[in-house]
């Protein structure tokens, strides 16, 4: 145990104390109990009596128990300094030479107890050794034993002077041990620190151990060592390393070493550790802010605030400081230091209560306070004590190093995060603050309450929206996409209004999820409801963000960006939404990796540059709901999500070429493709260390690849090739046709009000209204192959409108090969219509821009404006824009929808004529089942098939027209009923409330109620090109049933309305081959007691 | 003295009148709808160009290029019946239905829609889209 061999021959001291050497001690070593008597140590070493100072007092606590020591007396007494000048001084007589000098403090004043209640600074041969030395902050509290040291102190005037100098209360010293380091042979290293623990977070290791002792006496440090690298030294028994990587082991070694001439070290103590994973500690971060600083980007791609939030401070900036731990040096070169006490640096941040993280970044950058002890500081949030006595010096383990701490779960309750930092030696200072929500790591909006004060509403259509929490969602209850009351269209692109996240700016990278659910404006579908509802995010502000949204009049979904005021279509596909259904919408972006999910099924992947940050906002056009919204980082799992081509898609050509993005790929990892159960070629990551993948397949044979194994899949593999992650999109069509529908209402569909048949049997088409779900179906089922339909039908378009969009629309579908044209409604219609010449002019010009794009393009004959005697000058119109259509070139002929609705019976005289006036909706839309007819009648053109469509012909009411022989005579309608629009009268909003299955897929003639004391024998009459069930749904509170209804047979099964007088309506059926059919009077002979009128439904057999 | 109480409920009175809501004054924009009627039954088509804003003119280009149009308009709307039928408004929107009777049994049922090309939404207006009814 004895490490220092005591060597006699060294140099002698000064006489004046070899006289008072005993036989045991050596020469070469001095030792002095300041404020005491002479004494020998535990260790039989002896201490003289005080002496040596030029003043000073003597204290004594004796009976006092120093910890941290065998040898309580040495500490005991003391000597102190009560004035200012001069400063104790002890000059001690030596041989000229270098020393080591211990020096022996305990703070035995309970008056100084207390971190900086006192502050002195001790030379050594007037140089500056120990700057602001704190006993008790350094000793670790009061009457504990604390030696300080210095080696190689160099004496060359024959005396060592070491003096005390004041900063804060009086100086004072216990011993003082002076050494010649000639004499020292010391190669009996420390023990090995005891107790190495350490704890973790996402980028930070905290690490501590027990103290290590030591035959001189006292340890002079310790040695930290990371994955076998020293990376830091420390004078105190715990070392934080920051700046590591997430979620990775790492092994760490602590040695203490001695104050020998060539320190000994000690064997080293061990452990290995791993940093968390960051989503499991870090939550997301809401805000990053550069204290001191401008804002900036990391080598993250973080976005870090300029410095705000503070009360007080001063700016230091050390901008050539190299900062080591950090690849961030800007973070740490600016700071904020407070030089008052009063008020203390307080840093305020509004946020929502919940429970938070904050971490914070620090570095010792100022070489005034490179010394443990130098800088202390105590850091407070929401007024509770947070972290004391934080010393960066001493915890980076020096200067110029980047220290994080964090301080978890801080609970807000009022609205602010307060972070303070309070003085306690030097001023506090500050690099950098993170704040990571903890809500299960989320930042959650739940609609609980009706504070919205983090959302900021914006009306980008110009109609003002009404957003508001009701029944803890945020509802959103206007109209503002009705163009009826002008708002703007920007080409084919939508505007509306949105709830933009305020407090989320500094956010880059991120998932969010949402749940949306469109209304419907009233319990009944209005002739507006299905426009666009969905998420915009990165969104930084009106005119640049992305946004994936939903609309279910057209039926797409679109994930787009816009930039500038600009769009631009990312990925679209033809499916929109159903009313009143709740989605799970959840968005995924990180870095240039875009993931749309929707029901936790992924959309869309895209790999696009444009936007790198900001925050989300909730968009609609219409009445829509949002609820259970969810912020939070990124996943880290590996994953990959198949960018092209889309589910529910048809590709045009043979050649399938395949796209893909990769998240949290580990180094080395790669890609393949497989499509149709054959890999692909290599995949090409593009551009490099993007994680965007591309390949070609090959060429496939036509059909639909829509089995699970043979679609597209996409695999993500290690460098090991271990599968890390896989994705598979099914439904993909080879060599099929993709359809633009361009067009006005009528095309979009507009009054179609029946819903159920707008999804196409093969997934690829979601929609409420149109017909191309419908003709999807028909030309999948005939041709064999597969198809999609893209319906871009704007209410209201003239051609001139058109020809303004039209380029927008075949960028955003450059894989579209036909064109289905039909337009001129709107131009003949109005206060300044078109002549035939204009309007063939434009429709001529749109041919062209499509051929031009190597489509094949079908022109429709537009359908009258019904009745038509109300429209002579108007339908003269279009019957000359149909007459000019025949004459445009590089054009097919679509259906001729103008003499079917006409029904013209192809003489010359108008009175004969008839008409399908009761499958329009209006004057102008065709209904429900008008829209089904439109399906069949395209399908027939573009296939050269001649099918009939099932409609009820002739249909006539004999109170018009007593023998139908009228032109347009009824004002009856047949349709189809559906959820949301279940009117069964023409002239009542009396709805039906339950429907027998049996009547499913049947059209309805929608009577008049008020006719229902009709007593004819023949009131209602139609013809069928085919056998069918006529069934009568008649009045369960009748009495008794009218004659002509003896012939039918009572099905059992009823009808409920919410028609107060007849509630219940008993179904009567009747088959029929094809042929007219008569149908009496509600009240004809016979009937007695029917209080509603009868309704008719007609299936084919 | 009675002469100044008179004088401060007057001053009063206007300070009271000056805060409240705004009513709707749709005669600047009606005055843009009566000029439009006047300039279809006139066939100035240069006039119709000059009441609409930039997108509906772009939409309606046919009127400088047709050199038919004018005559045709005069044709078209000589004796008709030019109505007002509703008037609304929303935020700096102003519509108004109109019914055109050209005789016989039609008509023409058109929504005119104007907005303020002043920062304040107080006028002149200009007609931004006409929608069918």
């Amino acid at each position: 145990m004895n490490s220092i061999n005591r060597i006699q021959k060294a140099l002698p001291l000064l006489g004046a104390w070899l006289c008072c050497f005993s036989a045991a001690v050596s020469a070469l070593e001095l030792r002095i109990n300041a404020g005491g008597s002479a004494f020998t140590d535990s260790a039989g070493k002896v201490w003289l009596a005080d002496t040596g100072f030029n003043t000073g007092r003597k204290s004594n606590v004796s009976g006092v128990q120093i910890a941290g020591t065998s040898d309580d007396i040495l500490y005991q007494t003391q000597r102190w300094d009560p004035s200012a000048a001069p400063d104790l001084t002890y000059s001690l007589a030596v041989t000229n030479g270098n020393y080591r000098v211990n020096l022996h403090f305990a703070e035995t004043y309970s008056g100084a107890f207390g971190n900086g209640l006192r502050l002195f600074d001790v030379y050594l041969e007037d140089s500056l050794q120990f700057n602001n030395l704190d006993i008790f902050s350094a000793a670790g509290g009061g009457n504990r034993a604390l030696v300080v040291s210095a080696n190689n102190i160099a004496v060359a005037d024959g005396k060592l002077d070491i003096r005390f100098s004041q900063e804060v209360e009086n100086p004072t010293i216990s011993a003082i041990e002076i050494i010649s380091v000639a004499s020292i042979q010391d190669t009996t290293p420390p023990t090995v620190p005891k107790n190495f623990t350490a704890t973790a977070d996402s980028s930070s290791i905290n690490l501590s151990w027990g103290a290590s002792t030591d035959d001189s006496g006292f340890v002079a440090g310790y040695r930290i060592y990371r994955d076998g690298s020293q990376i830091g030294s420390t004078t105190t028994t715990k070392y934080t390393d920051s700046g590591l990587a997430s979620n990775t082991s790492y092994s760490y070694s602590v040695r203490a070493f001695d104050n020998a001439p060539t320190a000994n070290l000690s064997s080293p103590a061990n452990l290995s550790i791993s940093t968390l994973p960051a989503v499991a500690t870090s939550g997301t971060v809401i805000k990053r802010i550069n204290v001191g600083g401008s804002a900036f980007t990391d080598s993250a791609g973080n976005l870090w605030l300029a410095d705000s939030g503070y009360n007080t401070g001063r700016i230091a900036t050390k901008s050539t400081a190299n900062i080591l731990g950090t690849t961030d040096d800007l973070i740490y070169q600016t700071q904020r230091w407070d030089v008052k006490a009063l008020p203390e640096l307080d840093y305020g941040f509004n946020l929502p209560n919940g429970q938070y993280s904050i971490r914070l970044h620090f570095a010792e950058t100022y070489s005034g306070n490179a010394g443990v002890g130098l800088r202390v500081f105590n850091i407070l949030t929401e007024n509770q004590l947070a972290i004391s006595n934080l010393d960066i010096f001493s915890e980076a383990g020096g200067i110029n190093r980047a220290l994080v701490r964090t301080i978890d779960q801080v609970a807000v309750t009022d609205g602010q995060l307060n972070i303070q930092f309070q003085h306690k030696t030097e001023n506090p200072t500050l690099a950098a603050i993170e704040i990571i929500s903890e809500s299960s790591t989320s930042i959650d909006y739940t609609f609980n309450s009706t504070d919205l004060s983090d959302w900021s509403f914006v009306n980008d259509s110009g109609v003002t929206a009404n957003w508001s929490v009701t029944n803890g969602k945020l509802l959103q209850s206007v109209d503002t996409g009705n163009q009826s009351f002008g708002s703007p269209m920007i080409q084919s692109s939508k505007v509306g209004t949105f709830a933009a996240l305020t407090r989320n700016i500094g956010m880059n990278n991120y998932q969010v999820s949402a749940d949306i659910t469109p209304r419907r404006d009233s319990t009944n579908r209005d002739f507006f409801d299905g426009q666009d509802i969905g998420l915009m995010f990165r969104y930084q502000d009106i005119n640049n963000y992305y946004r994936i949204s939903f609309n279910s009049r057209e039926s797409y979904t679109r994930l787009e960006k816009r930039i500038n005021g600009a769009f631009t279509t990312l990925a679209v596909n033809s499916r929109g939404y159903r009313e009143e259904q709740t989605y799970k919408l959840l968005v995924l972006a990180s870095g240039s990796t875009i993931q749309v999910s929707l029901d936790n099924k992924v959309l869309f992947a895209v790999y696009d540059k444009d936007l790198s940050g900001g925050s989300i906002a909730l968009y609609c056009q219409d009445k829509a709901e949002f609820d259970n919204v969810t912020i939070k980082a990124p996943s880290i799992s590996p994953m990959i999500s198949i960018e092209r081509p889309l589910a529910y898609s048809v590709l045009t050509g043979d050649q399938v070429q395949a796209a893909a993005v990769a998240l949290n790929a580990p180094a080395g990892s790669y890609v393949e493709f497989d499509f149709s159960g054959a890999a692909c070629g290599n995949a090409q990551e593009t551009p490099a260390g993007s994680g965007h993948f591309i390949t070609n397949c090959g060429s496939f044979s036509q059909g639909d690849y829509d089995q699970v194994g043979l679609g597209m899949a996409a695999y993500l593999y290690s460098a090991t090739h271990v599968l890390l992650a896989s994705d598979e999109h099914l439904r993909v069509g080879v060599q099929g046709d993709q359809y633009l529908a361009v067009g006005d209402s009528i095309t979009l569909g507009s009054f179609d009000l029946f819903a159920e048949d707008n999804l196409s049997q093969d997934g690829r088409i979601i929609g409420q209204q149109g017909y191309h779900a419908h003709l999807n179906d028909l030309l999948t089922a005939s041709e064999q192959y597969p198809s999609i339909i893209f319906n871009t039908g704007v209410g209201g378009d003239r051609t001139t409108h058109t020809l303004n969009r039209i380029d927008s629309i075949l960028t955003r579908h450059s894989d579209a090969n036909r064109v289905l044209l039909m337009l001129g409604t709107n131009d003949a219609n109005g206060s300044t219509p078109l002549t035939s010449a204009t309007y063939l002019s434009n429709m001529q010009k749109l041919v062209n821009k499509a051929v031009n794009k190597g489509m094949s393009v079908w022109v429709a004959q537009i359908p009258p404006s019904l009745p038509y005697t109300n429209f002579g000058s108007v339908n003269q119109r279009k019957r000359d824009y149909n007459n000019g259509l025949n004459q445009l070139t590089n054009v097919q002929p679509g259906p001729d929808f103008y003499n079917f609705f006409y029904d013209d019976n192809g003489t010359t005289t108008t009175s004969d004529d008839y008409d399908r006036w009761s499958m329009f909706f209006d004057n102008l839309h065709p209904n429900a089942l008008g829209q089904q007819v439109m399906a069949e009648l395209w399908h027939n053109a573009l296939t050269g098939a001649n099918n009939q469509p099932f409609f009820l012909d002739r249909l006539c009411n004999r109170l018009e027209s007593a023998d139908c022989s009228a032109i347009s005579p009824t004002k009856h309608k047949q349709t189809y009923l559906a959820s949301g629009y279940r009117y069964y009268y023409v002239d009542k909003t009396y709805e039906v409330v339950t429907v027998p299955n049996v009547l499913a897929n049947g059209i309805w003639i929608q009577t008049a109620n008020n006719e229902l004391n009709n007593t004819a024998t023949q009131y209602l009459s139609f013809t069928v090109d085919r056998p069918v069930t006529v069934y009568v749904a008649y009045s369960a509170g009748a009495s008794s049933l009218p004659n002509w209804l003896s012939n039918f047979s009572n099905t059992g099964s009823t009808l409920t309305t919410n028609d107060p007088l007849t509630p219940t309506l008993r179904l009567y059926s009747r088959n029929y081959n094809a042929g007219a059919v008569n149908l009496g009077g509600n009240l004809a002979s016979g009937a007695v007691g029917a209080k509603s009128n009868y309704v008719v439904i007609v299936k084919q057999r | 003295m009675k002469m100044n109480f008179i004088l401060g409920w007057i001053i009063a009175l206007s300070a009271v009148l000056s805060h409240a809501e705004p009513t709707i004054d749709y005669a600047d924009a009606e005055a843009v709808i009566n000029e439009y009627f006047t300039a279809l039954e006139q066939g100035d088509t240069q006039s119709l160009l000059q009441l609409m804003g930039p997108e509906e003119q772009a939409n309606s280009d046919f009127l400088k290029t047709d050199p038919g149009y004018s005559s045709w308009l005069v044709n078209h709307y000589q004796g008709a019946n030019f109505k007002i039928t509703k008037r609304s408004r929303q935020n700096d929107f102003i519509a108004f239905d109109v019914l055109i009777d050209i005789g016989g049994d039609e008509n023409v049922q058109e929504r005119i829609i104007l907005k303020s090309t002043s920062s304040n939404g107080t006028g002149p207006y200009k007609i931004i889209r006409r929608i069918e009814l």
